[in-house]
């Protein structure tokens, strides 16, 4: 997929949120749709101009392939994914299992994923990781913990 | 007026209340160093540790730990673009870049400096002009706060660097962001398609750790490598260097104390705008605006400085009316009144010494981060060249976990996922987060204050208020300034 194709792609999502939100806003009253309603409509103009810019304009510059810090982002597509994946897969061991097992469930396998310990030392260094945030977050600060979705099956 | 100053200083001179400063401080750059728990969070789990103890103690174990984790924000967000606090987000933005370039010692120095100073302005100021700040405070009402507000909006010029219309597009979609929950005014529920968490609104901690933290360890997992681009060993600048560079800046240390101050003594305002404010005119005053962005130390120098001193600041009004200057003034005032100390101006008649053992403990505690912060800076600059493969769970856990202690609500952590992705989506194809954040923050108060200002002065407020007026005028010049930077060095090049 071209940078011009994934920039046509994003300004196209953004308008039809900024459309769906315009139309949300019309069903307030004045005075709740007073700040919210204008914003939605400039949003929504100003990435329509954006995409008119950017495709009608012989001149406009797609600048997607250069990023803030390394310009190397858009081509690391296979690691970009299992980024998504592995935020999304913290984000599910914590909805079931809770914090404190899910940091050292991701921990241990992040570590053996990435090939920077054997399983065996991978282990020792997520529960030190998980002691640590443990002690500074339930010790330390009294953090009422979630024990998980599963919880009721091991009790 | 020297007998309530001595007496002030005589009450701190307990074991316990050095025992409570130096716990204070140590707790405070703890806390300020874990994302998304700034000292909101660490003063109300403090609440409960308020009782029984000595009056002086327990004010330096509150104040102590507020004045640390504001400097605690500035390390995480220079070392990992990561604002330990909404506050300490303008730290971002050249803090950063100079850790990546191997500089994060001076970074760190020139931060722990300014702070330093900027709080010892504050604690100065909040000693001596009660009586001029007054009715300036008094002058201004919601119009003015709304100009305020828009302000800081407009401080998006400066930050655009790359498109204008990605900068202007990421700062509309931070306002409907923010739109969602609970309308200030009328209580309609707004964009909450059902959902009751939504009802709440984001909060914004979890919104911040997700852009910027998450998406962060993501970047470092997609592009490999370290954060910061030398090794440790091959760091160039020491602590010293950030430490003379603040003190050779003292004229932005000056400007940027002042604008801190003002910041503070106005109620509801909060820091965060004081730090991107302070941000602003640093760049816009710089004889060399091209280095803002691209790890310019004055860009670490005015935010910091300005952090310090809005601490002083904001007791102002909670010491002298009862009216918190931000949400953290918030809490101690709820401190304040659990410990019978009733705020107002019969306090600076009848309890000056208590209002001077505050003053002293903003002295002591920012001398004692300081100190604290400039030996343990080398080390921390090491941070950075951390392996990914231990960087990016640990970053990650202490994220997912600092997102659910905001609330204690599991709903918070999924929300983090995705403005993780967002944010990361964001960085890649140049939609600025920096933007999207500043809506975020200044939606609330801009609908309110508009909404005030039409019901109490009329359409046509902007006119009718002077100070309205003047405010309006001096933003619209300040907006214009990038632009016509923009446009004479568009002119020089061509010529």
């Amino acid at each position: 997929m071209t940078p011009r194709i994934q920039e046509n792609l994003i300004a196209g999502a953004l308008l039809v949120i900024f459309g769906v939100f315009a139309l949300i806003c019309l069903r307030f009253g004045p005075n709740a749709r007073l700040v919210p309603l204008p914003m939605a409509l400039l949003g929504f103009v100003l990435v329509l101009g954006y995409l008119l810019t950017l495709n009608i304009r012989s001149t406009a510059t797609v600048t997607t392939v250069k990023n803030e810090t390394d310009g190397e982002l858009s081509k690391q597509s296979p690691r970009e994914l299992q980024a998504f994946a592995g935020v999304t897969a913290f984000v599910v061991l914590i909805a079931l299992f809770g914090p404190v097992i899910a940091v050292f469930l991701f921990s241990s396998g992040y570590l053996v994923f990435s090939g920077y310990a054997f399983p065996a030392r991978s282990i020792v260094i997520a529960t030190i990781f998980t002691t640590i945030i443990y002690l500074l977050f339930v010790v330390g600060l009294q953090l009422q913990l979630y024990h998980g979705i599963l919880e009721p099956i091991f009790r | 007026m020297s007998e309530p100053i001595l007496a002030g200083l005589v009450a701190l001179a307990t074991p316990q209340a050095v025992l409570f400063m130096c716990i204070g401080v140590s707790y405070g750059l703890l806390i300020g160093i874990l994302p998304g728990l700034g000292g909101i969070v660490a003063l109300s789990l403090l609440l409960p540790f308020t009782y029984g103890h000595e009056l002086a103690a327990t004010l330096s174990l509150l104040l102590g730990a507020h004045i640390a984790t504001i400097w605690g924000g500035s390390v995480t967000s220079i070392l990992f673009k990561v604002p330990g606090a909404a506050k300490s987000l303008a730290l971002v933005f050249d803090g950063h870049p100079m850790a990546q370039q191997g500089q994060a010692s001076r970074a760190l120095g020139a931060s722990a400096t300014a702070a330093l100073l900027g709080g010892l302005v504050g604690a100065i100021f909040l000693a001596f002009s009660i009586p001029i700040v007054r009715p300036v405070m008094l002058a201004l009402g919601p119009s003015e706060y709304l100009m305020m507000a828009l302000w800081g909006l407009t401080i998006i010029a400066t930050f655009s660097d790359g498109s204008l219309w990605k900068g202007l597009i990421a700062t509309t979609l931070g306002l409907m962001i923010a739109f969602i929950g609970m309308d200030p005014v009328s209580g309609t529920p707004r964009f909450w398609f059902g959902s009751v968490y939504l009802l709440d609104g984001i909060s914004f901690p979890v919104a911040m750790i997700g852009l910027f933290a998450v998406a962060e360890m993501m970047k470092l997992y997609v592009k490999g490598g370290t954060i910061a681009d030398r090794i440790a060993s091959e760091e160039r600048s020491s602590v010293l260097d950030g430490v003379k560079d603040a003190f050779s800046h003292w004229w932005l240390v000056c400007r940027s104390s002042l604008l801190g101050l003002w910041i503070g003594v106005l109620p509801g305002v909060g820091a965060s705008v004081g730090g991107l404010a302070a941000y602003a005119q640093a760049a816009q005053t710089s004889k060399t605006p091209e280095r803002f962005g691209k790890g310019a130390v004055e860009g670490v120098i005015a935010p910091d400085a300005t952090l310090g001193a809005n601490e002083g600041g904001g007791l102002m009004p909670t010491l002298a009316f009862g009216i918190p200057g931000g949400e953290s003034m918030a809490i101690l005032l709820v401190a304040f009144l659990s410990m019978g100390i009733v705020p107002g101006p019969q306090m600076l008649i009848g309890e000056l010494d208590l209002v001077f053992s505050m003053v002293w403990i903003i002295v002591i505690a920012n001398l004692l981060t300081t100190l604290v912060g400039l030996v343990i800076s080398s080390r921390l600059a090491r941070l950075p060249a951390l392996s990914p493969n231990i960087l990016i769970p640990l970053v990650l856990s202490v994220c997912f976990f600092g997102a659910f202690a905001t609330r204690g609500l599991v709903i918070d952590v999924i929300v983090t996922g995705i403005f993780g992705a967002l944010g990361y989506l964001m960085a890649k194809h140049e939609y600025s987060r920096a933007n999207l954040v500043i809506a975020m923050v200044l939606a609330e108060m801009i609908e309110r204050n508009l909404h005030i200002s039409l019901g109490l002065y009329g359409n046509n407020f902007i006119f009718t208020r002077p100070i309205t007026l003047v405010m309006f005028i001096f933003i619209a010049i300040t907006t214009a300034l990038p632009f016509y930077r923009r446009y004479r060095t568009n002119q020089d090049a061509n010529s």
